[in-house]
């Protein structure tokens, strides 16, 4: 084998091609290759058939799971909606509580000017 | 009387398909045996060695096989089955980070190679291919082995056609840089 130096691009790109189709070369077109592939395929299709994935545990539970999920979902509706009415009837009584202490807004005569006032009429009506 | 034409490729593989969705096993067999060579070769171009590209091809058809029912007669078997056998190629190497260039040299090579082939343009390539990212290692290997287009190959490895490009052009230019100055004369 001898080395040359600065090879062409060209030539790189044929040979990296080259190369790589030896280095990647697939199992040789034999039939007892590709039919023992195949029954190992077809066999490992088989087992996971049979044993259930750990996933699959679950899978009965499915149902279960979904009912509670509701019951616990309309439990806490129902929960929130009976805050949310406590909180509104209570922010209802405090808003008349406080209503019947608020004083009556409004123009008012103090009691000893209109008596006076009544007195000066009478003194004159009499004369 | 009345011949009817002989199916077509297509048609049979639409036949076993519909069949297998069925419950029929003996139509998915018939299935692998269509198509266990291209979704090998797909695997290999992924995964470092021929053990991982069988185990890739494995666990791709039964993947295939659980979500069968699911996949839609009218498209093509094949492209739908590599996608996921290219799926399981890659979770594969993900497992199995090899980044060692001895190691990689070691696992690549097939033992079906030509023993006249030169020893140092396969060192320095395996030593280049070491260097790749998975992705690059197996656009360049989609491409150039298995002739893939780089739309296909995007649609292989769920990447965009420009990324496979670009992939392509940078593991083809590592490579080249690594075998520079180097020709064998057989």
């Amino acid at each position: 084998m001898r080395i040359q130096r600065n090879t062409p691009p060209e030539w790189e790109d044929k040979e990296v091609t080259r190369v790589l189709r030896d280095l990647y070369a697939s199992p040789p077109p034999n039939a007892s290759y590709w039919d023992t592939l195949e029954s190992r395929i077809m066999a490992r299709i088989a087992t996971a058939g049979e044993a259930p994935e750990w996933w699959g545990v679950f899978h009965g539970w499915i149902r279960v799971g979904l009912a509670a999920a509701a019951l616990a979902a309309v439990l806490t509706g129902a929960a929130l909606l009976r805050e949310r009415e406590r909180q509104e009837r209570l922010a209802y009584e405090t808003v008349i509580e406080s209503a019947s202490v608020i004083p009556v807004a409004g123009p008012t005569i103090a009691r000893g000017e209109g008596r006076s006032r009544d007195a000066t009429l009478r003194s004159l009506i009499s004369y | 009387m009345l011949t009817l034409p002989e199916p077509t490729a297509r048609e049979r593989e639409h036949a076993l398909v519909v069949a297998a969705q069925r419950g029929d096993t003996e139509s998915f067999a018939a299935l692998v045996r269509l198509h266990q060579r291209r979704a090998y070769a797909v695997a290999r171009a992924i995964v470092l060695t021929h053990e991982d590209a069988e185990d890739a091809v494995q666990e791709g058809f039964l993947h295939a096989f659980r979500a069968l029912d699911r996949f839609l007669p009218d498209q093509a078997f094949g492209a739908w089955l590599n996608r996921i056998v290219a799926n399981a190629a890659l979770d594969i190497t993900r497992r199995k980070k090899v980044r060692d260039a001895d190691a990689l040299a070691d696992t690549i090579a097939s033992p079906f190679r030509d023993p006249a082939e030169s020893a140092e343009l396969r060192r320095r390539l395996t030593g280049a291919l070491s260097t790749l990212n998975e992705r690059q290692r197996a656009v360049i290997v989609l491409h150039d082995v298995e002739g893939y287009k780089h739309a296909e190959i995007g649609r292989l490895l769920g990447i965009p056609e420009g990324t496979a490009r670009s992939d392509l052009h940078h593991a083809r230019a590592r490579l080249r840089q690594a075998l520079s100055g180097v020709r064998s004369e057989l």
